[in-house]
């Protein structure tokens, strides 16, 4: 577990979730600690997403609960931005929202991210990998300890995907934590604790 | 709060500068339905009841025409340009909460830009208006349109939280436009000036409207009930917007 300590800043304890008669959720537990990096995998429509959201405090629960110790970065699987703005209005609806005066890390995740040639595009008119590059860079700007994302690289190319996960290892070293969800078997490698999502409740899976 | 508030306000509002869709409606739509309608209707004599005073007025049905043709136009486009904007925006201004943003000021902010919105929009279809049957009160025709186009506004962001799918949200707005307006008017509805319109919001912008238009009366307490139903509608919009918002943060 690279750089990881004993504290866990993320808990999930024996939580449940029900849309109407569908019981997603039976009861997920696991815990995350600082500098350690978690997978999450599952089926398609194994409730990974909506875990997630529940973690992000966008859902609640039916049952059990979630105790996070720090700021969260919430990237969607779907692009959440402002299709009628341009990418740095959305980055200024996000530094008012984050209240981050000096703009956080804003600048070096935007040459990271190679969005500055599309700073003043209006988001409705720039590719879907780039509006997934800002979806990620929203959710990274304000420096936060708890990092939950959602197949962040949906849409990047080879060159942005690797960029991702060397800013991923970055922030894992920083001491934070990273939640990802994963449909792809070669990334299983990466994570410091692989668990799989089924039939509503996870189990750890061996990583390659 | 006042802060995020005026970030919230400015950036609506390029937001709606950026929906070209809106934009076209306006620059095209308006004058070509104005063209239309005024192709279609005569010069022949039509009376128009205030109902206010109490009196019939007498005008060209060209002027009657194109005053309920301009309510009916404007209150489509607000409408549009609202709901589109709620529905577009939802999971971003969801997100957004999440992140920290007021829900306070987000609301505020887009409710403010939707005000400044329908005065622009207003300002707009009055000065076109001219153009064609120039009117005798145009501050007066522009505080009736005002107050339908923003309760039009209100019925947008109502729809927008409250429909389903978009189509269903547009069918709406489209529909009530539609009967609410037509119904005001004398030329394709003989009820026009009975009481039953009194109970759809565009009754009383029309009644400003036509009496800064064609006669020189105004009940300035229509202007304020038009507001009434801006204000009541948009309430209930909030609340739905409210709801739409919330987020279930976890942690303690």
């Amino acid at each position: 577990m690279n750089g990881a300590t004993l504290t866990p800043s993320l808990m999930v304890s024996e939580v449940a979730r029900a849309f109407g008669r569908h019981q997603v959720l039976r009861s997920v537990t696991f815990a995350a600690r600082t500098g350690e990096m978690v997978g999450i995998v599952g089926e398609n429509g194994a409730g990974k997403s909506t875990l997630l959201r529940i973690i992000a405090g966008l859902l609640p629960p039916s049952r059990g609960r979630v105790d996070l110790r720090g700021r969260i970065g919430y990237c969607p699987q779907e692009p959440q931005v402002h299709l009628g703005l341009t990418v740095a209005q959305n980055l200024e609806w996000f530094r008012a929202a984050y209240r981050l005066s000096d703009g956080g890390r804003t600048e070096a995740l935007v040459d990271a991210l190679a969005l500055r040639q599309h700073l003043t595009a209006l988001v409705s008119d720039v590719s879907g990998g780039t509006r997934q590059k800002l979806n990620l860079l929203l959710a990274l700007m304000h420096d936060p300890e708890i990092l939950l994302l959602d197949e962040p690289y949906q849409g990047f190319d080879w060159e942005t995907y690797l960029g991702f996960w060397g800013l991923a290892e970055e922030f894992r070293r920083a001491g934070r934590v990273i939640v990802v969800i994963s449909h792809l078997f070669f990334e299983r490698g990466r994570f410091d604790t692989l668990l799989r999502l089924r039939d509503g409740v996870v189990a750890p899976e061996a990583a390659a | 709060m006042i802060s995020q508030s005026l970030t919230a306000l400015r950036l609506s509002l390029m937001e709606q500068k950026h929906n070209h869709f809106a934009m076209l409606l306006l620059a095209l739509y308006l004058p070509a339905w104005y063209g239309i309608i005024y192709g279609l209707t005569d010069n022949a004599s039509i009376g128009f009841k205030l109902r206010a005073f109490n009196v019939f007025v007498a005008t060209s049905q060209h002027r009657l025409g194109l005053l309920t043709g301009m309510l009916n136009a404007t209150t489509l486009i607000m409408g549009f340009v609202a709901l589109t904007g709620v529905r577009r925006s939802a999971p971003v201004d969801r997100r957004l909460v999440l992140c920290g943003y007021s829900r306070a000021g987000l609301i505020t902010g887009r409710f403010a830009a939707l005000a400044v919105a329908s005065t622009l929009v207003a300002a707009y279809a009055v000065a076109v208006l001219a153009a064609f049957t120039p009117p005798r009160h145009p501050g007066v025709v522009f505080a009736g349109t005002f107050g339908a186009v923003l309760t039009y506004a209100a019925v947008g962001v109502l729809v927008g939280v409250a429909a389903r799918g978009d189509l269903e949200g547009f069918f709406l707005i489209i529909m009530l436009s539609l009967v609410d307006t037509f119904l005001q008017n004398p030329i394709g509805n003989p009820a026009a000036n009975r009481v039953v319109v009194e109970y759809f919001p565009s009754y009383l912008p029309m009644q400003i409207v036509a009496g800064g238009a064609i006669a020189d009366r105004v009940a300035w307490w229509q202007f304020w009930g038009s507001l009434g139903w801006a204000v009541g509608l948009g309430i209930l919009g909030l609340l739905g917007f409210w709801h739409r918002t919330r987020i279930a943060r976890p942690h303690a």
